[in-house]
């Protein structure tokens, strides 16, 4: 019988040592008072990307920021396609990620933190603006390794254009 | 003969086990670590290891360059603080001890080599070019005769003698020059860190938009739990409140009062309130002493005897580091202050009370007051959010926008108030005002001191917008405290 007890006590402060962790969710709630104060200047009233500004560049990194202006409201979707094409210039584009969502609020600004992948990839911006109407832009993004740049040197194949686009310069 | 047998074993084994309880009495001994700690040459060292230990960098940025459009840094946690404060220290001990050029540069140049593989080391606020200095034990060099107080010092990754040291009163910028030198063992840490920490949380710059430099992430991955703590003075514990008090008064003891005052707190009074020591029901401790007739003159002999009083009275976190220095006075005796804060499961603590939590003001060999407020973690586990990410910060300030401008009018027409000025300005209505003004965005755990004990406190968003600070919940965005920063 005291054994028995015994057992069960050592088995409840164990159970009791060992529940260290728990987890809960809590709901995002957020407060918006956009009643009194406005941004003077407003943006421009459809899409624009601010980087990756050229349609076509060059980006040693693998982690690409997306930065753009669009009017209060309006709903972005990013998707990021890689070229999975084994063929010189042929072109297979594949969805590597989940939809990005971003909801343009007060600033008319908004950021999002894409992952790119090794080689050729294409993101697809859509906006789909507060009347209904939806825009699309594309960028496309060559991710290169620092060796690949080397190689270029070696081979002296840089172009001015090819300088502007790993360094971000306009 | 047997039974006689069993007796004498019995008794072998318990006379073995008092000579190994004993033994273990001698080792442990609490009045052996005191005699220990009372030896001179010991304490000289205890203090001069704890010094070296609280003259650390607050906040060390990595700046792992990129191209200008996608220049990408990290905010490093205490652990790795410690580490790349180590590492640094090793590069600018040749700063310090050699004969280096100091020269004044422009804020942009401090910037651009910032956009390139750097470490950047922020200091505590007010913090003297002397203290740092100190730690390379070398007082007298170019950088102490040319710098009076360093805020932040960026060492560029790819160190080919150059580093930059930006000074916090006079706003200036320096870079400290040798010749023929070079230094790139921070570059391999760097890159390293970049490669094979894939997910850390990216800061970049941005607010760029409005020449806002301010670093901060555009997304938070990185999984942080709610923790539950306790302060380290339990004020029902009665004989460690008078055994902490005792400490204050020594052998005048026997001549305090002891009030209880009907919110909790318990005061003692020494003679007719030259010295007192109160403690509040949540652990607050403060001690206060009327009476100075020292002043100090010698920043690093005020800091040893701030340090020697603190290691008497609590002792200090083991996470400490120096967050604020300031010279104070009274009457004309001048003094300094030193505030101390600390860092919880890796990130800053904070509360409303105060930003630093241990604060202390040295008048020659007399501290003037002294409060601390000290929490620890409770083994009692964490709640981790699995389900939902931290808002970012960006998120934060656009949704709170309008709370902000609020503030930043109503801060705006105080300020004329207090300066007497009439001249009454239309409230500012354009956002732009804000995402301006934003200078610090921190994760830090925000303690609302409720309770003394199963505290739960949360990560949240220190955001700084001119000299006001936002605490938000960096789960729900919920605004939890501000306050203007003096």
């Amino acid at each position: 019988m005291i054994k028995n007890k015994l057992i069960s006590c050592t088995c409840v402060l164990i159970i009791l040592g060992t529940a260290g962790s728990f987890t809960y969710a809590t709901p995002a709630i957020r407060n918006v008072d956009t009643t009194k104060y406005e941004i003077v200047k407003t943006a421009n009233q459809s899409l624009q990307i601010i980087t990756p500004e050229r349609e076509q560049s060059v980006s040693s990194s693998t982690k690409l920021v997306l930065e753009f202006t669009a009017p209060k409201d309006t709903k972005i979707k990013v998707r990021v396609y890689h070229n999975t094409s084994i063929e010189k210039g042929g072109e297979n584009y594949v969805l590597i990620n989940d939809p990005l969502l971003v909801d343009v609020g007060i600033l008319q600004r908004g950021w999002a933190e894409i992952e790119l992948k090794r080689g050729s990839n294409k993101i697809e911006i859509t906006a789909e603006y507060k009347d209904g109407t939806a825009e699309t832009v594309r960028r496309y993004v060559a991710v290169k390794g620092v060796e690949d740049v080397k190689r270029r040197i070696l081979e002296g194949k840089i172009t001015s254009e090819f300088l502007k686009d790993i360094t971000g310069n306009k | 003969m047997d039974r006689e047998r069993t007796k004498t074993l019995i008794l072998s084994l318990l006379v073995i086990l008092s000579i190994m309880s004993l033994h273990r009495i001698w080792f442990d001994s609490p009045i052996s670590l005191q005699s220990e700690a009372s030896n001179g040459r010991d304490q000289g060292y205890t203090i001069l290891d704890t010094r070296n230990q609280i003259i650390s960098p607050r906040e060390v940025t990595l700046g792992f360059g990129g191209s200008i459009s996608n220049n990408y840094y990290t905010v490093l946690n205490y652990q790795e603080t410690k580490l790349v404060w180590e590492k640094s220290k090793l590069l600018l001990l040749d700063f310090f001890a050699k004969e280096p050029n100091v020269d004044t540069v422009s804020l942009d140049e401090y910037f651009e080599s910032k956009q390139l593989k750097s470490i950047e080391l922020e200091f505590g606020k007010g913090m003297p070019s002397v203290l740092i200095s100190s730690v390379f034990n070398t007082m007298d060099n170019r950088i102490t005769n040319e710098i009076r107080t360093i805020k932040k010092i960026l060492i560029p990754a790819s160190n080919t003698g150059s580093i930059y040291i930006l000074s916090e009163n006079e706003n200036n910028v320096y870079r400290v020059s040798l010749s023929e030198y070079e230094n790139t063992t921070l570059e391999d840490y760097i890159t390293e860190y970049d490669e094979d920490k894939k997910d850390f949380v990216r800061y970049r710059t941005t607010f760029g938009f409005v020449n806002n430099k301010t670093l901060m992430p555009i997304e938070y991955k990185q999984l942080l739990p709610e923790i539950f703590v306790e302060s380290e003075i339990d004020i029902k514990e009665e004989e460690i409140i008078v055994r902490t008090a005792k400490s204050f008064f020594n052998e005048n003891f026997d001549f305090v009062k002891a009030i209880r005052e009907t919110s909790g707190s318990i005061i003692y009074l020494y003679g007719y309130g030259e010295k007192s020591v109160r403690i509040n029901p949540q652990g607050y401790l403060s001690y206060n002493q009327e009476m100075i007739s020292n002043s100090s003159t010698n920043i690093l002999e005020a800091l040893n005897v701030a340090l020697n009083f603190i290691e008497k009275h609590g002792g200090i976190m083991e996470t400490a580091y120096l967050s604020e220095i300031k010279d104070v006075s009274t009457g004309s005796n001048r003094g300094y202050y030193f505030g101390f804060n600390y860092d919880i499961v890796g990130y800053p603590i904070a509360n409303k009370n105060t930003l630093n939590q241990l604060e202390i003001e040295v008048y020659g060999n007399d501290v003037k007051s002294y409060r601390r407020f000290i929490r620890e973690k409770m083994n009692l586990g964490s709640i981790d959010h699995i389900d939902t990410d931290i808002t970012p910060p960006i998120q934060i300030i656009e949704d709170n926008l309008g709370v902000m401008l609020d503030y930043y009018n109503k801060d705006l027409e105080n300020s004329k108030t207090m300066e007497s000025t009439n001249a009454k300005n239309e409230p500012v209505i354009d956002y732009k005002i804000i995402l301006e003004n934003v200078n610090r965005v921190e994760m830090v755990y925000f303690d609302t001191v409720e309770e003394n004990s199963m505290q739960l406190i949360r990560p949240s968003w220190l955001i700084r917008v001119g000299k006001r600070i936002y605490y938000f919940d960096s789960y729900d965005g919920k605004l939890l405290y501000t306050m203007i920063e003096n």
